[in-house]
């Protein structure tokens, strides 16, 4: 299944290169302020990038929602700094602490993560600390697929709105650059994402 | 007697600008945040220090090119981090990216061969070799003869420079590393060094500066 998708890019240069590996999938690329003016009802995913400005996803929060009323998904990597849905807390750090206590956790298995284990998100180059040293705090009712450290705070979780739609979150680096850390082997993980996306979308073909 | 200088510092909108500008330990170094699309309407003069955190949108720095020379040439010192790419709205800068090296510390005794380039520099009291090692994204080359070279890597290649010539009596300072993503990202403590030993030198020295030029 074919899936068209939206990246909302903030910086300058070229997409991640990741992306542009991914096979089967239409991706548009685009600067975030120019991502105003496009009709974003067609889109099977909208992927944030860490690097948004956020003070300008704020301002366009209610086309943010009406995407999702739609049916749409937002896949949101970063850290929350100004909250901009009402699903969204500021980012929490953990305190400081060992890196050998920046364990992942998998919480919960999912088909987005089907490709790797928790074990491997943890030790990129068996160093710990890439993944998430935090969390962006989730909603009640969502489904929460990684934690980190000893209080198991929530790094990556789903969460499926009443209104519609459905909010992915990754608190931490971009995802596409954290997957790749080790090489190649990243790929069908990205791959995998976008396959689960545009099979699982909502959205009206 | 000098003055307290007056530092400004331009919000991208990234949460890693927000968290470092906002929290502990320096949001009390920066007496006006910028928002990135109020920059066109604000009066830089007010400032003596206008700070571009690292990986501010160059797209959007553009446009701001002229705005940002004048601020220059009126005296202003001008900071661009890390990813801005003042190479691509600034003349005479040189610019050549390397591929990211994440992984050089894993290596028992390695070094990633930073080094502060002249030791006898006021910069090296506020810096040393550590606080600015964590990893390149590329280098000043060609470098101008009035781009000094401050941090390089062992082979030479230039990661910060001063210039207070080119847009004299202003002051531009410029460097490859991004200190600001890392320690706004709550990652890397080398780079809460190299911000804290930068904005005291960049402060002290502004404050230096200015007594001169009223004396």
């Amino acid at each position: 299944m074919t899936g068209r998708f939206l990246y909302v890019q903030n910086a300058y240069g070229g997409p991640p290169p990741a992306l542009t590996k991914v096979s089967g999938h239409t991706i548009h690329f685009y600067q975030q302020y120019d991502t105003e003016r496009l009709d974003w009802s067609t889109y099977d995913a909208v992927l944030i990038s860490m690097s948004a400005d956020q003070v300008h996803l704020n301002e366009i929060s209610p086309k943010l929602q009406a995407y999702l009323n739609g049916g749409g998904t937002l896949l949101i990597n970063g850290h929350v700094a100004r909250p901009f849905l009402p699903e969204l807390s500021r980012y929490e750090p953990m305190e400081k602490r060992g890196l050998k206590e920046l364990v992942i956790h998998r919480e919960n298995e999912h088909p987005l993560f089907q490709h790797i284990s928790a074990e491997s998100l943890t030790l990129r180059k068996g160093v710990a600390g890439f993944y998430g040293r935090g969390t962006n705090p989730p909603p009640t009712g969502a489904l929460v697929i990684h934690s980190v450290g000893p209080d198991h705070v929530a790094v990556d979780w789903l969460y499926d709105r009443p209104e519609g739609g459905r909010i992915f979150v990754h608190s931490g680096v971009e995802l596409w650059a954290v997957l790749m850390l080790e090489g190649p082997q990243g790929l069908p993980v990205i791959q995998g994402f976008f396959d689960w996306l545009s099979q699982t979308s909502k959205v009206a073909a | 007697m000098s003055q307290k200088p007056i530092v400004a510092i331009i919000d991208g909108g990234q949460h890693y600008h927000h968290d470092s500008i906002t929290r502990e330990p320096f949001k009390d170094f920066f007496d006006h945040v910028i928002y990135l699309r109020d920059v066109a309407k604000t009066d830089l003069s007010a400032f003596d220090i206008l700070i571009i955190p690292c990986r501010t949108n160059a797209y959007y720095l553009a446009p701001l090119s002229g705005q940002l020379q004048a601020f220059l040439r009126g005296g202003g010192t001008l900071v661009a981090m890390g990813e801005t790419f003042p190479d691509t709205w600034l003349p005479g800068i040189g610019f050549r990216s390397m591929p990211t090296n994440f992984w050089w510390w894993l290596t028992p005794g390695a070094d990633l061969g930073l080094r502060m380039t002249d030791p006898s520099h006021a910069i090296c009291r506020y810096l040393g070799k550590d606080d600015v090692t964590f990893h390149l994204h590329g280098a000043f080359e060609p470098l101008h003869p009035n781009q000094k070279s401050l941090v390089e890597t062992s082979e030479g290649e230039c990661q910060m420079f001063e210039d207070v010539i080119s847009y004299a009596p202003g002051r531009l300072v410029a460097t490859t590393l991004d200190p600001f993503f890392h320690h706004g990202a709550f990652f890397m403590p080398a780079t809460t060094r190299m911000l804290a030993g930068m904005l005291h030198w960049l402060i002290d020295t502004e404050a230096e500066r200015k007594s001169e030029k009223a004396a």
